[in-house]
């Protein structure tokens, strides 16, 4: 690498270059790049996303990644929530503190979810957390952080917890006592729906969306496959079956009364 | 328009994305689902009851539900399936009996008065008119009673119910559920079914339902299905009982060919097809009472005229080349004599024959001619007194069959494993053909072509294994 | 539905007018496209004008295939074109690629959107986005029979007004309001009716301003382009099909 000249190794440290801070800086973008692209056009699962990026960043010309920036749409976030360095190698920073430090009662949003180790990612994804989620802190101990997100109560140790970074909520964003997800709903239950959460991405999104599943939208849960799954959701007077992974990721509001019926 | 203008034009759609967010996608279908209830709110009449699909609540819910779902599509499966079987025999041996037994005679009577050759004789009448004539009776009525059926299923709603009962099924093998319906379509016809699986909106489950609709017996191999299980398992049981083991024996096949779907779709999406894009989202439609005659009317006129016109397209040949090769001699032997020889060794390992291996070749255009193929050649192997060498015909009935069959070295081992290999093996060819069209890909089309074959042996070889250590 | 029924009868004039040509389209006067969101009765309607047996049931994707016929109308040939049902035109999916293709850059000469009246906000949807396309088109209300006997109606002419194009209510099954259909199509195609499509209103502010931005840069750059508005919210989705079609020129056409 010195021979390259990306590196500079001096009496007591290494430090990059400045062409080796833009050569780590274009292989971040072709990497996180990567990661979008998964995310949005194929089906792999999320714990593979970054194993795969690290294969491709090395294989992917500059050219190349400049025609899937185009195809993306020039995306400005990677799935995880990190920026994509501009190809002149700019960055935005929006930093967030990691949730452990957060005192009690606040809420706050993920902004953004480590993917590595693995093994705490996997534990992470386990709770159905994601970028973009409301969080309130309910108790914080010593080892571990205790908080409430879309209506579940979810306990991480610290180590776990200190992966995750989040900011406090804007003041036009609110925290929503009631929000839950989709799939809590009961057979017969009426609900408004809230949102698709933005881990929903790609031609799942957009497929939601074309059928109805938007903000402000009132539906009820008519009935449930033989094995609970999939279900059927009446909504402006059609009846639509989900999967439970989906409704997973559609936040609701429960309730009273059937106003479905008058659309 | 020059370039620069254009790259200009999405240099500024790039900038102003960047300022509108990456969510401008929710921003536009929010926006014109607001305008369209607007719209809705003021044009929309409501009159009388509030809650105006309560009865199609109910019907769902006991079509789908735990206890019934399944039990009830089984049991429509196994009517429709007894009535086209059932209903099927009859015409079946009249249509036979008039192309095979009056006709042919005729026109042999008035081709040896006009003077044809023989050979073109034997090729046009014994080779392809036989072949179409077989395949008529055979097809026809089959399909006459199955497609109006299911039609009138399919135009009463119940089909997305299918799919939605399904789901969690397709789902653990990781396809969509939309492959029950093009599942059921192949039933009629594998061709339809693969052509359907356009509604699979996600590329990945899509090709999964494209290489396992083969698995869903089609048309073509009913017959085959209900004339081996007549003979060979009806024949276990007392003849009171035996048409009902028989059909339980091609409805276990069937649902066999579903296990497969099921476990064949599963091994892909876990190896060759791992993460592609995938979505469900299935609308169930209101139920509408469906137009008994119009229904009548199309699924005849159209479906079943065409399907049969295409099956025709391909006998004809096929009927052509078993006459040539039946009467082509290479020093004693005819060519299928020859051919048979050198692959009975071969069939028999997998407890099958050199006959039935052969009549698959020949039969890849279609398969509904894999029976007469199988009794023609067994015929001129004897060297028995048939209808003459390369002539396809149908014994008057089944015990005649099975007489020749057994006298050709038939067992019961024989028997299970050709209902398993009519299952399991290639496409057809006009299958093959719509899955290039479909798929656009060599890869896959050969994939799907030949993965079924491979199982098929190796379900065969298994079984043959198994009863050899019982016997 | 009475009031249909009677026209049905004394609109004789309009069926001995009506000649139904089959597959049989060379030299057609006027393309016609029939789009909606599935299962709405595309193909009944189709069925129901060109005398042809297009495939249909009760299920969203039955067709799958675009398909073509026509008929005659007061001596004009209309080639029809039926189209798999589309929920949207704003998705990437491939099952939606032939009707959303053919909607996009087929340039029909009249498009009849046929929708559900017992579903209409939902089916509204994309016929707002149809409306941001086209400048001539007919309003299929479908399954009216269907609508009513779940004890709801539409208002079609304050629909009509709402939208700016003709709506004509139907029950293709029962060849209901066909007629009346024809005559209108007939009509919007030689110009004697002009509509005057609804314009999508819901964005929020920043969006709007965002769109209006755009839409003025891409009328400069192609003049008389009618859907430049909706190019512009395309781009600001980064459409690729769209910014395909640009690269290519494909709009340039719409210059003479
Ligand atoms: N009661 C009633 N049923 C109708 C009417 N029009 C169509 N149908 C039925 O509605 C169902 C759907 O009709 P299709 O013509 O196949 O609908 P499509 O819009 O072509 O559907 P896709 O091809 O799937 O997009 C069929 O079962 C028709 O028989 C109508 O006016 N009244
Ligand atoms: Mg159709």
């Amino acid at each position: 690498m010195t021979q390259k000249g990306l590196i500079q190794i001096s009496s007591s440290h290494v430090t990059l270059t400045e062409t080796g801070k833009n050569y780590a800086l274009s292989i971040i973008r072709i990497h996180r790049l990567w990661e979008k692209y998964l995310s949005e056009k194929t089906g792999f699962d999320k714990t593979l996303w970054h194993d795969l990026a690290e294969a491709k960043e090395h294989q992917l010309s500059k050219e190349e990644a400049e025609a899937l920036y185009e195809e993306l749409g020039r995306p400005r976030f990677d799935p995880h929530g990190d920026p994509i360095p501009t190809a002149l190698g700019e960055m935005i920073s929006e930093t967030g503190t990691s949730i452990v430090g957060v005192p009690v009662g606040t809420v706050a949003k993920i902004i953004h979810i480590e993917d590595e180790p693995k093994s705490i990612y996997r534990q992470i994804i386990k709770e159905k957390l994601h970028i973009g989620a409301h969080i309130k802190i309910s108790a914080s101990e010593n080892h571990h952080v205790f908080f409430e997100s879309e209506g579940h109560s979810i306990q991480l140790s610290t180590v776990v917890a200190s992966n995750i970074q989040v900011v406090l909520l804007t003041s036009q964003e609110v925290y929503e006592e009631g929000k839950v997800r989709l799939s809590s709903l009961i057979e017969g239950e009426h609900a408004t729906i809230l949102g698709i959460s933005t881990e929903c991405r790609g031609a799942n999104r957009r497929r939601l969306l074309d059928l109805g599943f938007i903000k402000g939208t009132l539906l009820t849960l008519e009935y449930l496959g033989p094995n609970q799954n999939p279900r059927a959701y009446r909504l402006r007077n059609t009846l639509i079956a989900l999967r439970n992974d989906q409704a997973d990721l559609i936040l609701i509001e429960k309730t009273q009364y059937d106003r479905t019926g008058s659309l | 328009m020059k370039e620069n203008d254009t790259q200009d034009l999405l240099d500024l759609a790039s900038e102003l994305r960047w300022e509108v967010g990456e969510n401008f996608h929710d921003t536009l279908v929010e926006g014109i689902y607001a305008d369209a209830a607007q719209i809705a709110q003021k044009t929309e009449i409501k009159q009388g009851e509030p809650n105006p699909y309560s009865f199609e609540r109910k019907l769902d819910q006991v079509l789908t539900s735990k206890k019934y779902g399944f039990p009830i599509m089984i049991l429509i499966l196994s009517i429709i399936l007894w009535l086209t079987i059932q209903g099927a025999n009859y015409p079946s041996g009249l249509l036979a009996r008039f192309f095979l037994e009056f006709l042919h005679p005729i026109l042999k009577t008035g081709a040896s008065q006009v003077g044809l050759p023989w050979w073109l004789d034997g090729f046009l009448i014994d080779g392809v008119y036989l072949a179409l004539g077989w395949v008529i009776s055979v097809m026809l009525p089959p399909m006459a009673i199955f497609f109006p059926m299911f039609t009138l299923l399919e135009d009463f709603g119940y089909l997305p119910r299918v799919a939605f009962n399904l789901d969690s099924l397709f789902k653990k093998s990781g396809a969509h559920g939309k492959q029950a319906l093009t599942m059921s379509m192949g039933w009629g016809c594998n061709a339809a079914g693969v052509v359907a699986t356009r509604i699979i909106d996600s590329p990945r489950e899509r090709l999964i339902a494209i290489i396992t609709n083969n698995f869903s017996l089609c048309n073509g191999r009913w017959p085959t299905q209900i004339l081996i299980a007549t003979i060979f398992i009806g024949a276990l049981v007392p003849d009171s009982f035996s048409s009902i083991l028989a059909s339980i024996a091609v409805i276990g096949v069937a649902l066999l060919g579903v296990g497969f779907t099921f476990l064949s779709s599963w091994m892909l999406s876990k190896t060759l097809l791992k993460g592609e894009v995938s979505t469900f989202a299935l609308e169930l439609p209101p139920y509408r009472p469906p137009n008994l005659w119009t229904t009548l009317y199309t699924s005849l006129i159209d479906r079943t005229l065409i399907v049969l016109w295409r099956a025709m397209v391909f006998a004809a040949p096929a009927g052509a080349v078993i006459w040539l090769i039946s009467n082509i001699y290479v020093s004693d032997l005819s060519l299928a004599n020859i051919t048979i020889d050198w692959m009975d060794g071969f069939g028999l390992f997998f407890g099958l024959n050199g006959v039935i291996l052969l009549a698959y070749v020949v039969a890849i255009p279609a398969n509904e001619i894999v029976i007469p193929t199988i009794l023609m050649l067994t015929v001129a192997h004897l060297n028995l007194m048939g209808a003459g060498d390369g002539v396809m015909f149908e014994l008057e009935s089944a015990t005649e069959t099975a007489a020749l069959l057994h006298a050709g070295g038939w067992t019961l081992l024989t028997g299970i494993n050709l209902m398993l290999f009519s299952l399991l093996h290639n496409p057809c060819s006009t299958t093959i053909y719509t899955i290039y069209q479909e798929t656009k890909s060599w890869k896959w089309t050969v994939f799907a072509s030949i993965m079924p074959v491979i199982l098929g042996f190796l379900v065969t070889f298994l079984v043959t294994q198994i009863w050899q250590v019982f016997h | 539905m009475t009031e249909l029924e009677a026209c049905d009868s004394c609109a004789l004039n309009n069926s001995a007018q009506l000649l139904k040509l089959g597959i049989n389209v060379d030299h057609a006067d006027y393309v016609i496209a029939l789009a909606g969101n599935p299962n709405t009765g595309k193909s009944t309607v189709f069925n129901a004008l060109t005398g042809l047996k297009q495939h249909t049931g009760n299920w969203p994707g039955k067709t799958v295939t675009r398909a073509e016929g026509g008929y005659r109308y007061k001596d004009k040939k209309m080639k029809l074109i039926d189209l798999p049902g589309t929920y949207s035109l704003l998705s990437t999916s491939q099952d939606e690629e032939i009707a959303r293709n053919f909607i996009l850059f087929g340039k029909p000469d009249v498009t009849i959107i046929v929708v559900d009246a017992a579903r209409i906000e939902r089916n509204l949807n994309l016929v707002l986005q149809i409306l941001e396309i086209t400048d001539r088109a007919v309003l299929c209300l479908n399954l009216m029979d269907e609508a009513l006997r779940h004890h709801i109606d539409i208002d079609e002419r304050t629909l009509g007004k709402e939208l700016g194009i003709p709506v004509i209510k139907c029950s293709a099954i029962k060849k209901q309001g066909i007629p009346e259909l024809i005559s209108t199509v007939h009509q919007v195609a030689t110009r004697q009716i002009i509509c005057k499509p609804h314009r999508i209103k819901g964005l929020s502010k920043p969006a709007q301003k965002m769109v209006d931005k755009l839409d003025k840069k891409i009328r400069k750059n192609y003049p008389g382009q009618p859907n430049s508005r909706w190019i512009a919210m395309r781009l600001l989705d980064a459409d690729a099909d769209v910014i395909k079609a640009l690269k290519n020129g494909d709009f340039d056409q719409a210059l003479t």
